[in-house]
């Protein structure tokens, strides 16, 4: 079970809002699984990755600053002091659970190449008998741009090709091809990916939840190759600014319609239902500036009618839908803790206190 | 030139104010905010007559079955902005969404006779899909079509909704009449559950309400986590969970009724846009007149989203069938960046954009004629456009385009989030007239409410209001009741306070303040149609008197019965302090929560202007029966110095023959809530007395107990004005005093289990009996209110002289003269005993005398019936401390008796900081005036 999350805002946050202070943040999400009963359910624990961009105009070209590891990540003190003094506005972290692959920093997502930056959620179903077609198809600078052994690296390797092809050159340092460009790129990623698996004829659908972003634009995929089955989970959520109630309780302030603050995740960071939306099945968002986009992806698999339950059973089984214990009800009236000076636990209490 | 429009009115609330919807028929406002309220605002008394919580409200004491404590699952709804109204333009309904995913349809009954509100939430629309936030929503009157936009870019309606309601109201009062019998036994639930229908019907409402996004099954929010404790699951199909849900929605009461409508999967457009969608308007008139065809109704709306475009559906509604369909008409408006909202002033479409623009389409052509500019690139949250004058609302503020011309303002709000333009019709014809007022209403994340006049704004179309004209249309309108155009009476006040008319500064500017306020009100009588309108000169430079007659309008043979009335005021105020000591600028009106701020507002310009307003209203509708006369004093706060001469001296040309009554309004209620009527006042004597000593200033080294003291001087004379159990001294004082008689002692006793005493003074609450009013209304008093010496005030300094200020207050039976005469001799004999060399003088700075009047005469019971009827309260009757000096002078002079009805609720702070008068009490004031001068 994989889970990634990204933030894209007006302003910076810091990083420990999103990874480490939140009760249900990515990282406490894996550490939390260490508890769960469910044996199909395996930890997060083969390492974790966060890309970051960032603020000062000196550092920003040529791509984000990564910090991988292949330990667990509750287990990092670096991340911990990381988080709580870094900022920036647009961060992709991703928690990784393998599918394919080994336990290597090479594998951990998620992956760059320049201004791009790159995460999946899911898995290529028989990966292993469309890989050498996949390979065939790039070109070879990106077949060498390879370093891992995975299935998503891959399928970064195969978007970067095909945003070539479409006749932008990945290696911009600047990044900002555009939404249009990069939305297209993915769509067709995704459509390569689809017909490669229905030519072997493979039994189990592929699950796609791509994440990519060129340091301005964040195009999300929510998509599985079935008409019947849901794919691995993905809210969104957008408001003015992402506040802590109370130690580890976050909540998503929305003072009016901007969304100041936009998060996408595999599952919500906070226990307060109407603050996330869930990302339709096979479809796009588009994050450009400040405005989300949704555009369907339609072939074979859009299910036309919209109160039609697609089945969970098999994203579930793979542990790709969120699951979370439901919090006490989150009080609303509370104002965040910075604003009347009232002081945090520090983080180690707060860990024991979420055990 | 562009001018900035006029702020009417202010209101505040906790959170931001994020939609706005106007009814002006009903002269209603209702703002949804961040915090899941709707504020309901009557716009003509300016007050928030109601606040509806939405969602259900966890802990009320409703339900009768709930013994458990109400689940997450049931509460994790209440907090959802409200980011969208709507109504239908019968004003029979209103429409809001927002943040929990749900349309709420409330019914508004408004009964402007008896301003009573009935409002009622009748139905609720949910979609099983997860839709997100609902930014948009529009009601369709002819097809009857509901139709929202949504956080996951689709659009959803619903057809024939106030069929959809009153089916499922006679389903669900059939349901609640079983459900909730009058006893709660087991036997009338067992009947239920034999009953079948009733069960279907329970089965359906089980399902529908499971069904509501807050309470259905999620897989993230209502799975097992790792401690492995689920959550509540869904109820069980009993009756009881069912009521206690359903009570929870507050719709257990069977007078109650209440809809759960579930949009059906055909009415879901998936990505109808690839954006939030954030706006949806309705083309009007016009537009639709060429789609209409003998089987189908055709109304056409254009939905705006974040992804830049501006769409044209077809809402098609088959006259046959019924059913309704929507069609996309054209997709082909790209505005580039998102559209966060729009308005339509046919033929053109206004987007208000996320970088501030407005781009304006031209809807025949489907092209772009123009863009404009807001001062700053933010998102334009609202834009709104009457008679081509474009308002965009943006974070920093207002900006007004016309032509080429562009005015900014910044309200200070705040950022402003939400604004509407609404116009009052005061002619029937709907077309637009010179008579319709465009007012602008504006909401900020600051969570304050503004109201604007833009009548200033489109001067040039709708020519300036005139009382006049307009009332003479609501004769026709209305015949029987009087109309009072509060607007009016505010525009009016609003100049009067602006005047710093402080008569206890004798500065150049004050005088010329009190002037200039005289010209004003002898101008604003002439213009209201009064006759004999002058200005009387008072000796000694005094500030002028102002006299103004409204005469009767009977016919010659019937006006031998009309009375005359005099109506006794002042101008003038005292000084408004320490400005610090204000929330506002005193001598600017200010309109804020229901309430006038301002000094003047309570005392007494707010009065006088709705005296004036009373009388002029009667007389501009021609229905005037008797005579009212004005008599307006500038120097009442200095003890009216000339004002009994004036009075003399004008006699015959104030009173005609013969004045029946003396009216005025210059004192406050006891509480926050009672309605008062006033008959008795204290009388006063304020003197000063000074020792003095032909040396100068001493210092206590050198001179000290060398020579008597003034100091020392004055405390041995004050010192015998009371005893130690400080009864007064003063020889004969008590003498005439009369007991209360036993009526008297009722009125009180009265006022004390009725008022809330204790919120208006700072004594204890033990102190609040009969006994406090007698002293504080019908026994004398004597203070001292003042202590002075000269010299630097260093401790080491001897004053050459010593003075201090004595107040004190008289009872009907005291004689001001004798009391005078009495103290003053009192002091001298004792000051004679101390054989000081110093000297001792007396000085009386202002006097008044006491009144009382017969609260059982005619006036008095015709007064408690009309303020009975608009307060629908009887008024208390009470007696003040106070003094009014021109009470008793007039009562002598034109030897009639007077009548004093209070105006401001306890809370107004006359003479203080902060002064203010609630104006639901302004303008029942003006309704009650109006009713008694007719009626005596």
């Amino acid at each position: 079970m994989c889970r990634f999350l990204i933030f894209k805002g007006k302003e910076p946050i810091k990083l420990s809002h999103l990874l480490t202070r939140p009760a249900h943040s990515i990282i406490n999400q894996s550490f939390d699984s260490r508890l769960r009963l469910d044996r199909r359910r395996p930890m997060n624990g083969d390492g974790f990755g966060v890309a970051y961009y960032p603020t000062d105009q000196d550092l920003s070209q040529d791509g984000p600053c990564i910090f991988k590891a292949i330990t667990p990540a509750w287990n990092n003190q670096n991340l911990e002091t990381l988080s709580e003094k870094t900022k920036s506005d647009l961060v992709f972290a991703h928690v990784r659970a393998s599918t394919y692959g080994v336990l290597a920093e090479t594998n951990c997502h998620p992956f760059t190449y320049h201004n791009i930056c790159f995460m999946h959620n899911g898995g290529i179903s028989n990966f292993n008998m469309i890989k050498r077609k996949l390979l065939i198809h790039i070109g070879d600078i990106y077949l060498n741009f390879l370093q891992g052994s995975t299935d998503s690296e891959c399928a970064f390797a195969l978007f970067l090709d095909t945003l070539d092809k479409m006749g932008y050159d990945p290696s911009r340092k600047e990044g900002n091809f555009g939404h249009i460009a990069l939305r297209n790129a993915m769509l067709k990623t995704i459509e390569y990916i689809k017909d490669w698996t229905q030519e072997i004829g493979s039994g189990e659908p592929s699950l796609l939840n791509f994440a990519v972003t060129d340091g301005s634009t964040v195009v999300v995929s929510r998509y599985i190759t079935s008409k019947t089955d849901e794919a691995a989970s993905l809210h969104f959520s957008s408001g003015s600014r992402f506040v802590e109630t109370s130690p580890g309780e976050y909540r998503m302030e929305r003072l009016d319609r901007k969304q100041d603050v936009v998060m996408v995740a595999s599952e919500p960071l906070t226990f307060e239902r109407g603050d996330w939306t869930a990302v339709p099945t096979n479809s796009i968002l588009t994050i450009k500036k400040q405005t989300i986009l949704l555009h369907p992806i339609i072939d074979e698999y859009y299910q036309e009618d919209p109160l039609y339950l697609r089945s969970s059973t098999l994203a579930e089984d793979k542990g790709l839908m969120g699951t979370v214990p439901l919090a006490k009800s989150v009080e609303k009236n509370v104002p965040p803790l910075e604003r009347e000076g009232r002081t945090r636990q520090s983080i180690t209490t707060t860990t024991t206190h979420l055990i | 030139m562009l001018e900035n429009p006029e702020l009417i009115h202010k209101w505040d609330h906790t959170h931001s104010i994020l939609s706005i919807c106007a009814f002006p028929n009903k002269n209603l406002l209702f703002a949804g905010t961040q915090d899941s309220k709707i504020l309901v605002v009557d716009k003509r008394s300016y007050n928030v007559v109601k606040t509806i919580q939405i969602g259900n409200t966890t802990s009320s004491g409703l339900d009768p079955l709930s013994s458990s404590p109400p689940t997450s699952n049931s509460i994790s709804n209440t907090r959802s902005s409200v980011l969208c109204l709507d109504k239908s333009q019968d004003e029979k309904y209103l429409f809001s969404a927002g943040a929990d995913s749900l349309v709420r349809v409330w019914s508004i009954e408004y009964c402007p006779k008896d301003r009573s509100l009935q409002i009622k939430e009748v139905a609720t629309v949910y979609s099983i899909t997860d839709i997100g936030d609902i930014f948009a929503i529009k009601y369709l009157d002819e097809t009857q079509t509901l139709v929202f936009g949504c956080q996951n870019a689709s659009l959803l309606y619903l057809d024939n909704i106030v069929d959809r309601i009153h089916d499922s109201t006679t389903v669900s009062t059939a349901f609640n009449k079983t459900a909730f019998p009058p006893s709660h036994n087991n036997n009338d639930i067992s009947a239920l559950r034999n009953d079948e229908s009733a069960t279907s019907l329970l089965i359906q409402s089980q399902t529908n309400l499971d069904r509501l996004p807050h309470r259905r099954y999620d897989k993230f929010f209502d799975s097992k986590g790792p401690t492995g404790s689920a959550p509540q699951t869904p109820l069980s199909l009993s009756p009881e969970s069912i009521s206690r849900e359903l009570s929870s929605l507050n719709i257990c009461d069977s007078n109650y009724p209440h809809a759960i409508l579930e949009i059906p999967a055909e009415n879901i457009i998936r990505y109808a846009h690839n954006g939030f969608i954030y706006s949806i308007v309705q083309i009007m008139d016009t537009y639709n007149a060429l789609n209409h065809s003998d089987n189908v109704i055709t109304e056409s709306i254009i939905t705006g989203s974040g992804d830049g475009i501006s769409k044209i559906w077809n809402v098609v509604k088959n006259k046959k069938s019924g059913n309704v369909s929507i069609e996309l008409e054209d997709e082909g408006m790209d505005n580039d960046d998102g559209v966060i909202s729009q308005t339509i002033e046919f033929p053109f479409l206004y987007c208000g954009l996320s970088d501030g623009l407005i781009n304006i389409w031209d809807l025949n052509t489907r092209q772009l004629v123009s863009s404009l500019s807001a001062p700053d690139e933010s998102d334009i949250t609202s834009v709104s456009v009457h008679d081509d004058y474009v308002f965009a609302i943006n974070e920093e503020g207002i900006t007004l385009f016309y032509q080429d011309q562009l005015i900014h303002w910044n309200p200070n709000q705040g950022k402003l989030l939400s604004s509407e333009i609404f116009v009052t019709h005061n002619s029937t014809n709907s077309n637009l007239s010179a008579n319709d007022l465009p007012y602008l209403v504006a909401g900020g994340n600051d969570g304050s409410l503004t109201l604007w006049d833009l009548s200033f704004v489109f001067q040039n179309l709708h020519s300036s209001r005139t009382f006049a004209r307009r009332v003479q249309q609501d004769v026709e309108k209305d015949s029987l009741g009087v109309n009072i155009d509060t607007e009016e009476m505010l525009s009016s006040l609003k100049k009067l306070i602006s005047y710093k008319t402080v008569s206890q500064n004798d500065t150049t500017e004050c005088k010329m303040a009190s002037a200039r306020c005289a010209t004003y009100l002898y101008d604003l009588f002439a213009q209201l149609g009064a006759d004999n309108v002058k200005l009387l000169p008072v000796a000694d430079h005094h500030n002028p008197v102002i006299l103004a007659q409204f005469s009767n309008q009977l016919t010659p043979e019937d006006n031998r019965t009309a009375k005359k009335i005099l109506w006794y005021g002042h101008y003038d105020v005292i000084t408004a302090g320490d400005s610090e000591r204000w929330d506002t600028d005193p001598f600017s009106l200010t309109c804020e929560n229901g309430y006038l701020k301002g000094r003047g507002v309570s005392d007494n310009k707010g009065p006088l202007i709705s005296a004036i307003y009373s009388v002029a209203s009667l007389y501009q509708q021609k229905k005037l029966t008797n005579d009212v006369v004005f008599l307006i004093e500038g120097s009442e706060e200095i003890g009216s110095p000339g004002f009994e001469e004036v009075c003399n001296k004008f006699k015959s040309n104030i009173a005609g023959d013969n004045i029946d009554w003396i009216f005025l309004s210059n004192s406050s209620w006891v509480d926050e809530d009672h309605p008062c009527i006033n008959y008795g006042l204290r009388g006063v004597i304020n003197a000063e007395i000074t020792v003095k000593s032909n040396k100068s200033n001493g210092h206590s080294g050198i001179n000290g107990g060398v020579y008597p003291e003034p100091t020392f001087d004055l405390m041995r004379i004050l010192s015998k004005l009371q005893d130690d159990e400080g009864n007064i001294l003063i020889p004969d004082f008590h003498k005439p005093l009369r007991t209360p008689d036993d009526k008297e002692l009722e009125r009180f006793t009265n006022v004390i289990e009725s008022a809330t005493l204790s919120k208006t003074d700072s004594c204890t609450e033990n102190d609040y009996c009969v006994d406090y009013l007698v002293k504080n209304w019908a026994t004398p008093s004597l203070s001292i209110t003042s202590m002075n010496v000269s010299g630097p005030g260093n401790i080491t300094v001897i004053p050459h002289s010593a003075s201090a200020g004595v107040s004190i207050r008289l009872v009907p039976g005291q004689n001001v003269a004798s009391v005078k005469e009495n103290l003053e001799a009192y002091l001298r004999e004792h000051f004679s005993k101390l054989a000081s060399h110093n000297q001792l003088e007396i000085t009386v700075v202002n006097e008044a005398e006491p009144w009382l009047g017969d609260p059982s005469n005619h006036a008095y019971e015709v007064l408690k019936k009309e303020v009975t009827k608009t307060w629908e309260m009887e008024p208390l009757f009470v007696r003040e401390g106070g003094s009014i000096p021109s009470i008793r002078t007039l009562e002598r002079c034109f030897d009639a008796p007077a009548i004093q009805i209070p105006c401001g609720q306890s809370s107004a702070n006359a003479h203080l900081d902060n002064e203010n008068l609630r104006i639901q009490n302004w303008t029942n004031m003006t309704e009650i005036l109006s009713n008694v001068f007719n009626k005596l």
